[in-house]
């Protein structure tokens, strides 16, 4: 229904004197605060990590710090009452002491304890079994229509797909989906290749290795069980040719099975991303996940916020170059500003460590990425 | 020219004929001693006429005389002159009862020149008398420009003498000396009329002026000027579509739904939303009826316009709440009832216009002379090009539009029998870019039949069919499919009017309704890899409604209507219905079995009386003072989390887990007139209750879902407002401001703490805007040349709003949405305005032409539409419709 919705806004949009402004809205200033678990447990054997923050009154809230809670007690705690203890690293995010990973035959909840006593528990989930197919991308070269100057124009870009194979009963699927990628410092030093700069440590680099922010979509599917056995493509996303295909592209798709509860609850998340507050947008709502609060809440009536899950994943990754794409386009190089004075400071296009992302692996891309 | 000579001659020729025929049949015969209620009713049974009138406003007065042979209009006018009335011949068989005082509404057109009714103008002499008949000449010309009128029609009413002016507009006949009325008329001019005592030969020139009051105007000539006192049953309004038509419009079409929302008590969530609210009821709270046959969308283009083509629509009334009658029911909130033109029996005649987004063409004229006739009109849109402005990619490749169709045939199949039939038609698609395909529409179909069995004792049959619509094409992605959802309905009436009593008017009948109800099939096409088949179960059922009712007018002060109904409601298989798990939430999950229903078998019974009643005790001449109480019951339900409703939005019929919902609705006004009826004024409050109305659980989904009742509560609602109403009814400035101040507040209550909305608190529902005010404001610059303006006020409606934000993953934060309605968009206003320039008939020529132009948002404020919240739940605010200036042109012929 997104796109009867979205037919529907723009019809009375018409673009005729259509405006918007930022407004100035009296939030409520007496709100509570409330706790927000998010994590999961999968099948992989690896570090696991499960994020605690609160809620931020939005009205003091800047659209740049999150609440994060960084002194509670996290554990996972299996139906046999074994428990897999996770330590605070960053930002409300708490990790595995080490890999660990879910097992078929048992069931899992998280607890979280905070400082002052106050225990927040998801429900028991269970892996569910493992979908028919690992997770599969494939790609190819396409364009899509773009808008330049009120125009519709093609671009060129990569659709990224995920084949999926039917089962014998529905499967529920969330992506989570990365980015890898080479950038070059093109007033750098003058290596050709990373290779050439392999094992340079405190130096300058040309080439370096990175992970890209993560684009900022729900990535969902439910796969009806019809035609057990059939095999289909469903397109996740479509990333346009840019810079970033210079050298090395890497698209990554964590494939997470999950239960169908799960799937409504990310479900009813990108419903309500996707909400406008128009006339014709549904009535926005609490999304209430599986967390309660254990203490204090004898009617069960206090819940937390997010979702804590169990998933069966599998992971695919896709290295693109331009060859492999079939195309052979020059991107502008990078140059440096001109300096207005005083001491020129090193700059990005001189050393590519200089580069902000979510990860600069530098020299020393993850262990998957031989070159 | 000399074709076009003839053919107005002939035309001319015709309209004489037809008019000396008519007038010449309503003779009376006889020795009369009766009251002037019962001698009309006798009247309209033996001429088979119709004349609008209040029996109460007759008082004692009776017709007392010994005629021969005596026209009608003398016979009701030497009994009515001494209560100040009179009685007017509108067409044929249309008569009017009006005051004395107040001719309206062509008081108005004719200011400028018509000779006024009372007077009596002398031709010749005393002196100059030779014989008992004289010969009058003179000239008909076009008051405005004074150029000659040929071929119009000049005839002494009571001599029944006739003829026709030349080509130089000059006429010249032979009638009885004395006094009479002659009456001048020609196509598309009003009537002229004059009241001349002819003493001997002489000359009398007549100037005629463009015909600006139309046909469909006469649901403002039927009732009396002090109707809105007089009148037992509050919050009852109707609308002159000629004042709808020229209203300030939106994109160049004249909208009558829009219109309303102008009226006390009626609102509307927004702009481009489709429906209308009530006296705090949701948009299916509202039963809307063309032709009597019952409408479950009332909008094109997602609400941009009506369903209802302005160009025939005859008269429109709604009943707000307490305004409906025992003889109505089905809905809780309002009944909007609207009547299409039966064609013209006599001419054929067409009308259309071209606006902004669309056209629209009608046509009517008889299909035996006098006896039956067809009206048909169409539109069409050409609105494409609206969505190319908009600067999104998928909206530039997609496509909207309508079009509609209506027809209606009339037949008098004898003198007591009049037999209308009714079809209409209409179409909306859109297109999402390259994919998806939405179409729904409206099938209706009625058969009317009016029968009188005697002066006193009528007959009003009638049945339905219609069906409306939705389909959904997905042709692209691994998901292709197709939806289809439907209500198909077919119903029958009878309703029996009774005067046998003096001072009551008795109805009884009722009416039987079958719905059916699907709402949704998925199918997946040939090309789905991922589309599952669902078919939601047909619901059936059948709703029943028995009501007599009596209006009594007890004597001068006090008049009481009151009704009784019986509704009840069946729901009826073939159905599987689940059972649900005691002590936890309804869900897929709690089912614990199913029962299976066989064809016609009852699953589910409702039933009730609805009591309605009305009293009226009149204060003095010009005041008055009004209580109402009802009760109604609802069984089919509009299910929406929308704050607008959409087209693909899903009926519920009452079942074995959905109660009717039931309101009591308590009224009480004051009415008053001023200036002679010229100036009314009214304050009404009401306050209603109700309980069993259709809420839904936060988040809930409500398309395909086979367990709707999972994700539906049943809660109560209560409302109240006053509402102050100033209207100028007369005159060359004519408006109304109207005050609501409501509340409208909702609750919604589960078993399961967690499901209630709101924690179980009251709530203001989507729709409860506190403050209301209109200004409607018309001025007939010249003859042809009328300004109108609009002013709109209303408190922002309530939306619910993040309390705080959170973070999921690497993801963007999400807003943390706590209580429902808790917060409001900004106050709304708008000026609009418009310029309708009436052209008239040209001369010799048949088309008349009218240009409107019109400015929505004068000062082109920046009204929100929304308020939405960023991923950093930063508000902004959406603003749509600002300064929109917009041409239509409308042309009749």
């Amino acid at each position: 229904m997104k796109t009867l919705r979205t037919l529907l806004y723009g019809f009375v949009l018409v673009g005729l004197s259509t405006c918007v402004d930022p407004y100035e809205f009296e939030f409520q200033k007496d709100t509570e605060e409330n706790f927000v678990i998010d994590g999961y447990l999968s099948n992989e054997h690896r570090v696991h990590q499960i994020r605690v923050s609160r809620t931020t009154h939005i009205g003091d809230f800047n659209g740049v710090v999150a609440d994060y809670v960084t002194n509670a007690t996290v554990v996972v705690i299996d139906d046999q009452g074994a428990e897999i203890s996770f330590e605070h690293d960053d930002a409300g995010v708490y990790k595995s002491l080490g890999p660990v990973q879910a097992l078929p035959d048992k069931a899992y909840k998280v607890r979280v304890t905070l400082i002052n006593g106050t225990v927040y528990e998801s429900n028991f989930q269970t892996l569910p079994e493992a979908a028919p197919m690992e997770s599969e991308l494939i790609y190819e070269l396409g364009y899509q229509d773009v808008l330049v100057n009120n125009t519709i124009q093609e671009e060129q870009g990569v659709k990224v797909s995920a084949v999926v194979e039917k089962g014998a009963e529905n499967q529920f699927y969330r992506w989570e989906m990365n980015h890898y990628f080479i950038i070059e410092s093109d007033a750098g030093p003058g290596f050709r290749n990373p290779q050439e700069q392999r094992g340079l440590t405190d130096t300058e680099l040309r080439f370096c290795f990175i992970k890209d922010y993560p684009p900022q979509e729900l990535y969902l599917l439910e796969n009806i069980s019809n035609a057990p056995g059939d095999t289909y493509e469903t397109e996740i996303e479509f990333i346009p040719i840019s810079n970033k295909f210079e050298y090395v592209f890497v698209v990554e798709g964590r494939q997470l099975v999950m239960a169908e509860d799960a799937y409504r609850y990310w479900e009813d998340i990108q419903t309500l991303a996707e909400n406008a507050g128009g006339l014709f947008d549904s009535a926005p709502f609490p999304v209430i996940g599986n967390i309660t609060r254990v203490t204090d809440n004898p009617d069960g009536t206090v819940v937390g916020l997010g979702y804590f899950g169990v998933y069966n994943a599998s992971v695919d990754r896709k290295f693109m170059t331009q060859a492999s794409l079939g195309i052979d386009e020059e991107f502008a190089p990078c140059t440096v500003p001109p300096s207005p004075g005083g001491e020129p400071r090193p700059h990005q296009c001189q050393d590519c460590r200089l580069y902000e992302f979510p990860e600069n692996y530098e020299n020393s891309p993850p262990s998957w990425w031989g070159y | 020219m000399k074709l076009r000579t003839l053919l107005l001659a002939f035309l001319a020729g015709v309209s004489f004929w037809c008019h000396a025929q008519s007038e010449s049949d309503y003779l009376i015969s006889g020795t009369y001693d009766t009251p002037v209620a019962q001698f009309i009713q006798e009247s309209q049974s033996k001429f088979n006429i119709k004349v609008y009138h209040k029996p109460q406003w007759f008082k004692q007065a009776r017709v007392v005389g010994d005629y021969s042979n005596e026209p009608l209009l003398n016979v009701l006018n030497a009994a009515l002159a001494p209560i100040d009335l009179k009685v007017f011949q509108y067409s044929k068989t249309l008569f009017v009862v009006i005051p004395q005082t107040a001719f309206r509404p062509e008081d108005a057109a004719r200011s400028e020149g018509p000779i006024p009714l009372d007077q009596v103008i002398t031709v010749g002499s005393d002196a100059a008398v030779q014989g008992d008949m004289a010969t009058i000449k003179g000239y008909v010309a076009d008051g405005q420009t004074g150029d000659p009128v040929a071929g119009a029609v000049v005839y002494a009413i009571s001599s029944a003498k006739g003829t026709t002016t030349n080509e130089d507009g000059y006429y010249e006949m032979e009638v009885p000396i004395g006094q009479q009325q002659f009456r001048f008329s020609f196509l598309g001019y009003q009537n002229g009329v004059a009241m001349l005592d002819i003493k001997s030969s002489g000359t009398f020139n007549m100037d005629l002026y463009d015909q600006v009051t139309e046909l469909n105007s006469v649901t403002v000539t039927a009732e009396g000027p002090d109707e809105n006192v007089q009148s037992v049953v509050m919050g009852v309004e109707k609308m002159d579509i000629q004042m709808v038509k020229r209203m300030p419009v939106l994109m160049g079409e004249a909208d009558v739904v829009r219109s309303l929302t102008l009226l006390p008590g009626v609102t509307t969530v927004g702009e481009g939303a489709a429906g209308f609210n009530v006296r705090g009821g949701s948009v299916g709270e509202n039963l809307i009826l063309q032709d009597g046959s019952e409408l479950f969308n009332s909008s094109h283009l997602f609400g941009f316009f009506s369903v209802f083509n302005p160009d025939l629509v005859e008269d429109l009334t709604l009943y707000k709440g307490g305004g409906i009658q025992a003889d109505m029911g089905g809905r809780l909130s309002s009944v909007l009832n609207v009547n299409l033109k039966e064609g013209d029996k006599e001419e054929f005649h067409g009308r259309g216009g071209i606006g902004s987004l669309m056209g629209r063409l009608s046509l009517e004229g008889p299909i035996i002379k006098e006896k039956s006739s067809f009206s048909v009109g169409g539109r069409i849109s050409y609105s494409d090009w609206l969505l190319k402005q908009y600067n999104d990619i998928d909206l530039k490749k997609s496509k909207a539009g309508f079009n509609d169709l209506n027809l209606k045939i009339s037949n008098e199949i004898s003198p007591k029998d009049n037999l209308n039939l009714s079809g209409y038609l209409s179409k909306d698609y859109f297109k999402l870019a390259n994919d998806t395909v939405y179409t729904y529409g409206t099938k209706l179909g009625s058969i009317g039949w009016d029968h009188s069995f005697s002066d006193k004792f009528f007959s009003y049959t009638n049945a339905s069919i219609g069906q409306y619509y939705s389909d959904v094409e997905d042709e692209e992605g691994v998901n292709q499919f197709e939806m289809n959802a439907k209500i198909n309905y077919l119903s029958a009436s009878q309703e029996f009017v009774s005067n046998h009593f003096d001072m009551h008017e008795l109805k009884f009948g009722g009416k039987v309704t079958k719905y059916e109800i699907n709402q949704g099939e998925l199918r997946p096409l040939p090309g789905a890899l991922n589309t599952e088949e669902i078919t939601i179960p047909e619901q059936n059922g059948y709703e029943f409604g028995f009501y007599l009712a009596d209006s009594w007018t007890v004597n001068e002060k006090l008049s009481v209507n009151a009704g009784l109904r019986y509704s009840m409601f069946n729901n009826v298989g073939p159905e599987d219905v689940y059972v649900y798990q005691d002590g936890v939430p309804m869900s897929t999950g709690s089912i614990i079995d199913t029962l299976s229903y066989g064809s016609g078998e009852s699953i589910q019974k409702y039933g009730g009386f609805e009591p309605r009643f009305s009293l009226r005790y009149a204060l003095d001449e010009t005041s008055s003072i009004k209580v109402g109480y009802n009760r109604l019951r609802q069984y089919m339900h509009l299910v929406s989390n929308t704050a607008a409703i959409t087209p693909v939005d899903v009926w519920q019929m009452s079942n074995s887990y959905i109660r009717p919902a039931v309101s009591d609705q308590y009224t009480i006004g004051y009415f008053r007139n001023f200036n002679d009826n010229s100036i009314e004024a009214s304050i009404e409050l009401y306050y209603k209750s109700s309980d069993d109305i259709l809420d839904y659980k936060g988040g809930a989904n409500l398309l395909l879902n086979e367990t709707l009742e999972t994700d539906l509560l049943q809660g109560e609602g209560r409302a109240k407002g006053i509402e102050l109403s100033l209207k100028k009814t007369q005159g060359r400035t004519t408006g109304w401001i109207s005050y609501t101040y409501s509340r409208t507040e909702l609750r919604a209550i589960s078993e399961f703490p967690l499901e209630s909305v709101n924690n179980g608190n009251w709530y203001p529902a989507n729709y409860d805007k506190p403050h209301n005010l209109s200004v409607v404001f018309t001025h007939q610059l010249t003859k042809r040349i009328t300004f109108n303006a609009n002013f709109v006020y209303s408190t922002g409606r309530p939306i619910t709003a993040p309390t705080s934000v959170y973070q999921i993953g690497p993801y963007r934060q999400f807003p943390n949405y706590s209580e429902r309605n808790q917060f409001r968009i900004p106050d709304y206003h708008r000026l609009d305005v418009s310029l309708t320039i009436d052209r008239g008939f040209a001369k010799f020529k048949k088309i008349k032409s009218e240009w409107n132009f019109s400015i929505y948002n004068v000062y082109g404020r920046k009204n929100a539409y929304s308020i939405y919240f960023s991923d950093t739940s930063r508000a902004y605010k959406l603003a749509i419709l600002g300064f929109v200036p917009s041409v239509s042109y409308n042309f009749i012929f």
